[in-house]
């Protein structure tokens, strides 16, 4: 028994290291430390998703139109995320949407996020897991510039968006020319 | 009015470890392994008059001679820090910069070293030394790329090359 303790010890072993200490590591990086560290293996894959989950259940998802600069805002004190992004940062919003939509309770987004959601790339084939946030309950949902497109893409979009939604607060810039778009979000 | 007051030594305890290795610690030393202090509760030994001969070892059936003396020197560096408050430690912003300069040169020690002290110091739930130990794991990792990290690590990259793509794309945002 002694030998199998002292080898075990002189062999590379981080990998050995239980997931409850390697959460704990995890747990002191920023979300950019997280992402390099989910991409050296599965199992550090695994336990990064399994921090995030309980370190994030309120996302916020901002494009800024001008700006070509992703940022990530990550509180895990408030379990909260906020993220900024060009509007077509569609693999970066995948891997954010992979790592998320297990956890998050709260979005906060707008109605050409949702719209566009099928040109991300995320996996909707796995049992409980076939909507795109399976577990968001509370959707606030900004409608500012809305055109017809956005409108028909998020009615495509709708059944595979969400599984347990249970309040929506909507956020409408309405003039005479989109009133009647706006109506139709809100049915 | 005058009480007399028992000019006694500090209580001691006996830990084992894995190789048969017996040591002497301070009570108040080896408290703070919250593992060993709820031992010693549940096994009444504050209670009993018993000298430190006679006494019961405790066994550490997970940890080394090397790495328990390590352990012990640790708590008694750290015997005067203040009580942790766990609930607090979760609020907290965690930070990484924040190691006391001892335990910086203490745990710059070779990386199965500082993963034997890791193991020990979660079975024996101290959760000072954990943390500190964590949070110099966490300093390695920072500033690296995916492979600088599985170079350091020894880490077998166990992606396939579809799967690898994906995730590179995904993840493109935080090369720069």
């Amino acid at each position: 028994k002694k030998r199998v303790v002292r080898k075990a010890a002189t062999a590379p072993a981080l990998p050995a290291l239980p997931d409850v200490v390697m959460r704990k590591v995890f747990s002191t990086l920023s979300y950019r430390e997280l992402c390099r560290s989910e991409m050296t293996c599965k199992r550090w894959q695994r336990i990064v998703g399994d921090t995030l989950r309980k370190d994030i259940q309120e996302i916020t998802i901002e494009r800024l139109g001008s700006s070509s600069q992703i940022v990530v805002l990550h509180q895990p004190p408030f379990r909260r995320l906020n993220i900024t992004c060009p509007k077509d940062s569609y693999d970066f919003l995948s891997g954010v949407v992979r790592r998320s939509r297990q956890a998050a309770l709260k979005l906060t987004t707008d109605l050409y996020f949702l719209a566009n959601m099928d040109k991300l790339n995320v996996d909707l084939d796995t049992p409980r897991l076939r909507k795109y946030f399976a577990s968001v309950e509370d959707l606030y949902l900004l409608v500012v510039v809305v055109n017809e497109d956005d409108v028909r893409g998020f009615e495509n979009m709708a059944e595979t968006l969400f599984g347990q939604l249970s309040s929506v607060t909507l956020q409408c810039h309405v003039h005479l020319k989109n009133s009647e778009l706006v109506s139709f979000c809100i049915q | 009015f005058l009480f007399p007051i028992k000019m006694t030594s500090p209580r001691m305890i006996k830990l084992t470890s894995n190789d048969d290795k017996t040591f002497e610690v301070e009570r108040d030393v080896i408290k703070q392994s919250v593992t060993v202090n709820t031992l010693i509760t549940d096994l009444n030994m504050d209670d009993e008059d018993v000298s430190v001969e006679n006494q019961m070892a405790i066994p550490l059936p997970n940890v080394d001679a090397a790495t328990l003396e390590m352990v012990i020197t640790w708590c008694k560096q750290h015997r005067e820090d203040p009580p942790r408050n766990e609930e607090e430690e979760e609020k907290k912003e965690k930070r990484t910069d924040d190691i006391p300069e001892w335990d910086k040169t203490f745990l710059d020690v070779e990386q199965s070293v500082l993963f034997a002290l890791i193991l020990a110091a979660n079975y024996m739930d101290i959760k000072g030394l954990l943390d500190n130990c964590c949070k110099t794991v966490a300093n390695m990792i920072k500033g690296k790329t995916p492979d600088e990290i599985r170079k350091h690590f020894n880490i077998k990259n166990d992606f396939t090359p579809e799967e690898e793509e994906q995730i590179r794309k995904e993840n493109a945002w935080c090369e720069d």
